[in-house]
């Protein structure tokens, strides 16, 4: 993490976390730093520290937090929250973290890489459905030969629906973006807390228009 | 043996009443998962045959698309898909008044999470309506999510009488993976120190076996295996499966195919780069059940993983 200054300090950041909603109260954290011991990423990596991260948290401290890497390595094994004598839910937090370093231009390199699937999901609304031809078939014949049906197929309907509610949320966008330039900052549904609601009617009305 | 299964007994902090509460469905929604049914098609298979054998009818729909929460952590898509996604997979359950049992640990806590925060705040709850409304669906709340293992478990005794090869003399160990138990307010067991796994071994006759890191995680869950898999990941899995293979375990056993994918397809990358010698197959619960229920071996899926299951498990047939 970089050297932190006053002028980076926001009141803001705490508020942006738990208006996402995910997050209750993060004041009640005491620092025991039992989440930072049980942490099995916290054991290989010197530098991670779930307990300084909420400290940097509940202190606004923007840029130490937001553009380091730290906030990247979370295995979301949730060991923090299964000892938290507080019941912090720090995958949670963690969740909305990265979303919103996101939102700030950070870390896109670590979202990118999972587009993929997302957009596997829009064609077939499954997710690892493998893309190679030989490894499909591979599948296909494994399942076959246990008394399966030769793939998970979902109905037509079902991905009809699923896709459409890619469109109605947005996502189709939301990946354009992640995939552009570092500068763009990516306009998120929880931009105001609580994912927008805003948005998501306009996008809502377009869709009804035929946008 | 049997002392060893009192002593298991005793150390157990399995919360007898939540068990106690556990339905015996006759009739169940199965939610299909993407890894379960595709990386290790052999777990969807004995969720099936052990359902079979306790007359458990499961019930599929087509309808069903993946739970989007792998995605969703891996903050790839835009987070009110996920919401509104989660809302119509259990709209499906819910319009055939049926509960929804769940063999991925991903697809439970995701599912559960998400549905946590659809009840438990409006903004949320208003999300998921109002995108359900475009698709002509609606989503009450009415459906309780259960992970197969737990219904497993509610039927111990039923399985024990039904086995048909006991496990003599396999040393057998455990992986629990974290999204099922972290849900500490329905989890039938303790966080900390889970059991419930080697109880259902002593019942297939199994040994359970204890190791070091029996409680780490794969690692894998949140997408980590591609961002951080040389720098965190693999140390990490060489940790947890070294102290594995030091107390000699033959079988470990997980509850969810994701972990899976972990701990057994990067075994030939620990025994390259740590030079460790890990070669324990990995497999779901559900398919060491099943195989000691009696389903041929030939129709478990075992081609599938990395390390060879059948040589630890042909003494059996």
């Amino acid at each position: 993490m970089k050297r932190e200054k006053a002028s980076n300090w926001s009141p803001e950041f705490q508020r942006a976390i738990e208006e996402s909603g995910l997050a209750d109260d993060i004041n009640r954290c005491m620092f025991c730093g039992k989440c930072t011991g049980i942490c099995p990423v916290a054991a290989i990596n010197p530098s991670y520290s779930p307990r300084q991260i909420i400290r940097e948290l509940l202190l606004g401290n923007h840029e130490q937090v937001l553009h380091s890497e730290e906030i990247w390595r979370c295995f979301w094994c949730a060991n923090c929250l299964g000892y938290c004598p507080s019941d912090i839910k720090y995958p949670l937090i963690m969740l909305a973290l990265r979303y919103y370093a996101l939102e700030h231009g950070s870390g896109k390199k670590y979202a990118t890489l999972f587009t993929r699937f997302v957009k596997n999901a829009y064609k077939d609304a499954v997710t690892f459905q493998p893309g190679k031809p030989q490894r499909l078939d591979q599948i296909k014949a494994m399942r076959t030969s246990i008394g399966l049906v030769p793939l998970r197929i979902v109905s037509d309907k079902g991905k009809e629906e699923y896709r459409k509610l890619y469109e109605i949320t947005g996502t189709l966008e939301w990946l354009d973006n992640l995939h552009a330039t570092e500068e763009v900052p990516l306009k998120f549904s929880f931009e105001t807390g609580k994912l927008i609601l805003g948005d998501f009617k306009e996008n809502r009305s377009n869709l009804e228009r035929g946008v | 043996m049997a002392n060893q299964a009192n002593q298991i007994e005793r150390l157990s902090l399995i919360d007898r009443q939540r068990v106690a509460k556990l339905p015996t469905p006759e009739k169940i929604f199965l939610f299909l998962s993407c890894t379960g049914s595709i990386e290790y098609p052999g777990t969807e298979k004995a969720v099936k045959e052990i359902a079979e054998k306790l007359n458990m009818e499961l019930v599929e729909s087509e309808d069903q698309t993946c739970c989007t929460g792998y995605m969703l952590t891996c903050n790839a898509l835009n987070p009110q898909l996920a919401l509104a996604a989660t809302a119509r997979n259990l709209s499906i359950p819910e319009s055939m008044g049926l509960d929804v049992a769940v063999f991925c640990n991903g697809c439970y806590g995701y599912i559960r999470e998400l549905n946590h925060l659809i009840h438990s705040n409006p903004n949320f709850k208003a999300v998921a309506d109002e995108a359900l409304k475009v698709i002509g669906r609606e989503y009450h709340g009415h459906v309780n999510i259960y992970h197969v293992q737990e219904l497993w478990y509610r039927q111990l005794d039923r399985i024990k009488s039904l086995v048909k090869r006991p496990l003599t003399g396999l040393r057998v160990s455990s992986h629990y993976g974290c999204h099922y138990l972290v849900n500490k307010d329905v989890a039938i067991d303790d966080f900390k120190y889970p059991t419930f796994m080697e109880e259902l071994y002593t019942a297939l006759g199994a040994t359970p076996v204890f190791y070091k890191e029996r409680r780490a995680c794969c690692g894998y869950s949140v997408g980590r295996g591609f961002t951080h898999r040389e720098e965190t990941v693999l140390p990490h899995l060489a940790k947890k499966m070294g102290s594995a293979a030091q107390e000699g375990v033959q079988l470990m056993t997980t509850t969810c195919p994701g972990c899976n994918v972990a701990l057994d397809r990067e075994q030939p990358a620990l025994r390259e780069k740590y030079g460790i010698n890990v070669n324990i197959p990995v497999i779901d619960i559900s398919q060491l059940i099943a195989f000691a229920l009696g389903t041929p071996i030939e129709q478990l899926g075992f081609q599938a993983n990395t390390t060879p299951v059948i040589p630890v498990l042909e003494q059996f047939l």
